[in-house]
């Protein structure tokens, strides 16, 4: 065995807290270290990292323990628990469909009162437009509100379970 | 008893019991992985709990021929080196702990403190493997399965960081 080969074994020895183990092979290692001065050294120096890295270190509190398995435990329950995002979304719409008639009735009062004040300059043909143009605007907005709203639920939903 | 694989499959059918088991049974040496490898006790804690969340959140799609012990580590020294990455600064060394040192009559303490020191300057990727080596109890091939580097990998950078300690250490 090369110098090269036994001083391997001996970092595999010490990766194994056993440069002085009682074993045939650390014996066998040791005595050749003890006549080869590359070898020796290198084992003195396995022995002194060895010794620089047995520092203990403090075990874990039991609060630090107990939190991390409570929640771990939470994300589990989490997992097993399916998402409610289908009923959420219809209590979301529920709720923006009771402005629906807030937004209609105002709607209504804009278009009405507005052809009303602009009757006298403007010409029926352009207040029509107008008003389709304020309808389909309103509609898109109101569209768009609404439709972001189980986008929003959705995204929620995946917070709380990021924040389990 | 039941193995650690077993006890991942039941994680991944959702009982905490085998969760309660697994960290009964990995927590302490991890909590101890992670304190070596940030020297600081509060990142430790943090880290611990950040582990077992992605612990309950793989395992389903944890692999049953694995084997989880490797599994685990990687999802700890990942951890480790993400904060390291999140802080751009290199982590505390082991050397900031505070405990008792353990007891070395051949070897003086300037020997133990230099090269605690220098193991933390080395370059992070053979300073993880020999903490992993030393303090995870990981086989090379374990290690390599944690780290997902190849075997020969872990082995090159196992004897690198040798190397480079001793060379530093010879040179001091």
């Amino acid at each position: 065995m090369t110098c090269d080969a036994i001083q391997e074994r001996l970092d595999e020895l010490a990766f194994a807290r056993a440069l002085d183990a009682a074993t045939p092979e650390a014996r066998a290692l040791a005595a050749h270290a003890a006549d080869c001065p590359a070898c020796g050294a290198h084992r003195r120096f396995l022995v002194a990292l060895a010794d620089a890295l047995a520092v203990p270190v403090p075990a874990a509190a039991e609060a630090a323990v107990a939190a991390a398995r409570a929640r771990a435990a939470r994300v589990l329950r989490a997992r097993a628990t399916p998402p409610r995002v289908g009923r959420d979304v219809a209590v979301a719409l529920a709720v923006a469909v009771l402005a629906l008639p807030l937004v209609v009735g105002h709607a209504y009062v804009v278009i009405e009162g507005g052809a009303w004040l602009l009757a006298r300059w403007l010409p029926a043909p352009v207040l029509d437009w107008l008003g389709a143009a304020y309808l389909v605007s309103l509609a898109l907005g109101v569209g768009a509100l609404y439709g972001l709203i189980p986008l929003a639920v959705a995204f929620r939903q995946r917070a709380l379970g990021g924040s389990t | 008893m039941e193995s650690d694989e077993e006890l991942m499959a039941a994680i991944a059918r959702g009982e905490e019991r085998a969760l309660a088991a697994l960290v009964g049974r990995y927590a302490e040496r991890l909590h101890a992985f992670l304190l070596r490898v940030t020297g600081n006790r509060d990142d430790a804690d943090d880290l611990l709990q950040d582990a077992w969340i992605r612990v309950a959140r793989g395992a389903p799609g944890f692999d049953p021929r694995r084997r989880a012990r490797p599994w685990l580590y990687g999802i700890a020294a990942n951890l480790a080196r993400d904060l390291q990455r999140r802080r751009g600064v290199r982590l505390r060394a082991a050397h900031e702990l505070r405990s008792e040192p353990a007891p070395a009559p051949a070897v003086r303490p300037l020997d133990r403190i230099d090269l605690r020191e220098r193991l933390a300057r080395l370059p992070e990727r053979l300073r993880e493997v020999l903490v992993l080596r030393f303090y995870g109890d990981l086989d090379e091939a374990e290690m390599a399965e944690a780290l997902g580097i190849p075997k020969g990998t872990v082995k090159s950078r196992l004897h690198g960081a040798i190397r480079a300690l001793r060379s530093e250490w010879e040179g001091a």
